[in-house]
């Protein structure tokens, strides 16, 4: 019965019209204890007050309508690894709802972004699997990794098309990043410090990986989950800045997150959103 | 034999109620699927304490003309237990996610039951004799000394209480790295498959230690991924056909007679996108959460998070029918988001003749849709009702405008109760519908 009140108040609606009319925004999301939390995805408390007051059918923009969704989004997607073997299905619908905003504010934006324009699935998708406490994957070896995470059971060829010449990495814009990885990943005391089964992947790698382990399932090493997060002040604090009002920053929070620490522009956002489902 | 009960053919009126009273639900009694055999005699219900209960129903008896067969207890035994993978460091929840029966060759009946990665065939037998004298073995059942075994004494059967046995008898492990979404016995009786997030496998039921994937939508690299399968089943009739659904509200047909890998579908079911109701959750509630094919084999159905859709095989570019279960939730999709109703994944069934399908909903709410007269109506699985033979009285949601009397708001709607599961005996009227902990029965009204 609690709980039923809890979600009645916080019934916000969100019209299916992008155009956006009529959402209500109620009180009670944001006094909800998530959002008391640092978890890096706070809202600014006037955003909604101000919605909330005006009772239903009070109007939200359509921007702030979308970083509600994007904030919650977010949000979800950390909690989601932040389980131990999270649902694959779930993971993968809030990565496609955030490539769809994060598309939607681009276009929006209409600042394109310098370098060729990253391909639409530039969002990765959150690791998921069964993965260990976090692998930090040492880029320089992972296009042969991923080939053999192909998975020889369906009688693929072993020679996966994907592998030769062709980086993991796509778009430049991810690529800047990738080259903070491999910085990364070489000095890696200081970031990976925690992660000693980082040599034992390449280790792996560097033998005849595929020979040896033909019959196991070697998904589990599929996908690496460094440690994004530590890496993306690295990258922040040379972000160019500029973008549209609607995307509001972050507020800054008290922990020391690096999510929470960078929010300060679209490219930025796109950079942390990459980084937060990908890796 | 049509009807949802909603015109005059018949009413549903409420038959038992199974399962605790209690408001403190323990989280292991919450009931994870439903599943009638294929002659309905046998009920199966898992829940996410890895327990299967059985039901079996009652002969009906000439001294007791109104009380039709009822439901009860069976069998109940652990089907799974929560297991640690040591080499991944994860912990396997014992919560079965499918059950499904085997058509019935001997007197015994066998079920497969699977959680998140072991499927596991049981066979559950009766036994009403034992043997009695030997003479081998002393009471307690230790062998006698030889010595002093002067002659051989046969034993005898002797009759005693009927005793239900549950016994393992295969053990499909190893096979899926992701999550085991669904099971389906194969109309040959030999095969099932069993589907995860990425993969599908065929099994032999006899054979434990090989499966041949047949479907693999894993992408080399999984940055890439964008869709996951979410339910898979196979033709009623035809041993090679199988669809699968997707998260992105595709259906794939696979002819296995075309490639030992079916990664290449023969049909792909999928409607086109109305742009005018699209919004930031179109991808998220267009996921398909369960995929049914009709008895008769021509239709399947699918259950997306507001509609049921059935699909005419031989059309692959629109369903044919589209039923609405509670498309006042729409304007509420940001909420049920954020409080992550939206990934409820909510399963849908025929009935026997395939005139009616029956799916779940909140607040305790199940609805059903007539395929002939296109009536549609919503009962309530509750308590209060649960008087024998009281007649469902249907729901009304109120949507917009005026509240009127014996409608409920969509604002008081208690979306902690939901139901996810139901079945549809295969030749009779008769459902079952899980309401978190509790079991309802319904049949139909006789007058």
């Amino acid at each position: 019965m609690k709980r039923k009140r809890g979600i009645q108040t916080s019934m916000c609606r969100l019209n299916t019209d992008p155009s956006g009319k009529e959402v209500d925004q109620p009180r009670d999301v944001l006094s909800s204890p998530r959002y008391m939390l640092g978890r890096g995805v706070k809202r600014k408390l006037s955003d909604c007050e101000m919605v909330g007051g005006a009772g239903p059918g009070a109007e939200l923009p359509y921007p702030q309508q979308r970083q509600l969704v994007l904030d919650l989004c977010l949000d979800k997607l950390q909690r989601c690894r932040a389980r131990v073997e999270p649902s694959l299905h779930r993971s993968v619908l809030l990565a496609n709802t955030l490539r769809q905003i994060q598309e939607e504010m681009r276009r929006e934006g209409g600042t394109p972004p310098s370098g060729p324009t990253p391909s639409p699935a530039h969002t990765a998708t959150p690791l998921h699997t069964p993965d260990l406490p976090p692998i930090p994957k040492d880029y320089s070896l992972s296009p042969r990794e991923l080939g053999i995470a192909g998975d020889c059971s369906a009688g693929e060829p072993l020679a996966c098309p994907g592998c030769e010449g062709q980086s993991v990495v796509s778009s430049s814009s991810e690529e800047g990043c990738t080259e903070d990885l491999t910085v990364g990943a070489r000095s890696a005391d200081s970031l990976f410090g925690s992660f000693e089964i980082t040599n034992s992947t390449s280790y792996l790698t560097d033998l005849a990986f595929d020979d040896i382990f033909e019959d196991i399932d070697t998904s589990m090493y599929d996908s690496s989950d460094f440690s994004a997060l530590a890496l993306s002040p690295a990258r922040s604090s040379g972000a160019p800045s500029g973008v549209e009002d609607s995307l509001k920053p972050f507020p800054s929070c008290t922990t020391a997150s690096a999510l929470q620490l960078c929010l300060t522009d679209l490219n930025d956002l796109d950079h942390i959103m990459e980084i937060l489902v990908g890796s | 034999m049509a009807g949802v009960g909603g015109g005059n053919d018949f009413q549903w009126c409420f038959s038992q109620v199974k399962g605790a009273i209690d408001e403190d639900v323990a989280e292991a009694d919450i009931i994870s699927t439903v599943e009638f055999n294929y002659s309905g005699e046998l009920l199966a219900t898992g829940d996410k304490g890895g327990r299967v209960v059985i039901f079996q129903r009652e002969q009906e008896s000439k001294n007791r003309p109104h009380s039709r067969g009822e439901y009860n207890v069976y069998s109940t035994f652990q089907s799974h237990e929560p297991e640690f993978d040591y080499l991944k460091s994860l912990e396997i929840e014992e919560k079965i996610n499918k059950i499904r029966w085997l058509p019935q060759q001997n007197a015994a009946h066998f079920l497969l039951s699977t959680n998140d990665k072991t499927i596991k065939l049981w066979k559950i037998s009766e036994r009403d004799k034992r043997a009695e004298g030997y003479n081998l073995k002393d009471e307690d059942g230790r062998l006698r000394d030889p010595f002093r075994i002067t002659s051989l004494r046969v034993p005898v059967l002797m009759p005693m209480d009927l005793m239900v046995e549950a016994s393992p008898r295969r053990i499909f492990a190893n096979a899926h790295t992701y999550h085991i979404n669904s099971i389906s016995v194969n109309s040959d009786h030999e095969t099932y498959l069993s589907a995860d997030d990425l993969r599908i496998n065929l099994w032999h039921l006899e054979i434990t230690d090989r499966s041949f994937n047949i479907v693999d939508i894993k992408p080399a690299n999984m940055e890439e991924l964008t869709e996951v399968i979410t339910a898979a089943e196979c033709h009623p009739h035809q041993c090679n056909v199988f669809v699968y659904s997707s998260s992105k509200g595709t259906i794939r047909l696979c002819d296995m007679r075309a490639a030992a890998l079916c990664d290449r579908h023969t049909k792909f079911f999928e409607e086109p996108e109305d742009p005018s109701s699209r919004s930031f959750f179109s991808e998220i509630i267009s996921s398909i959460s369960d995929v049914k094919f009709s008895h008769s084999g021509r239709y399947m159905m699918t259950r997306d998070y507001l509609s049921v859709k059935v699909w005419d095989l031989n059309m692959e570019n629109r369903p044919v029918e589209t039923y609405q279960v509670h498309e006042y939730l729409r304007s509420k999709l940001c909420s049920l988001y954020e409080n992550d109703c939206i990934f409820d994944k909510f399963e849908c069934c025929w009935n026997g003749s395939d005139g009616a399908i029956m799916t779940g909903s909140y607040n305790n709410f199940f609805r059903m849709f007539d395929r002939n007269t296109r009536k549609d109506v919503t009962l309530e699985a509750s308590r209060e009702s649960s008087k024998p033979r009281a007649v469902l009285k249907p729901r009304k949601v109120c949507t917009g405008g005026k509240r009127k009397k014996d409608e409920i708001s969509v604002d008081s709607l208690d979306f902690n109760k939901k139901i996810l599961h139901t079945a549809w005996h295969p030749k009779e009227n008769v459902i079952a519908v899980a309401a978190t902990n509790n079991l309802y029965i319904f049949q139909d009204k006789i007058n």
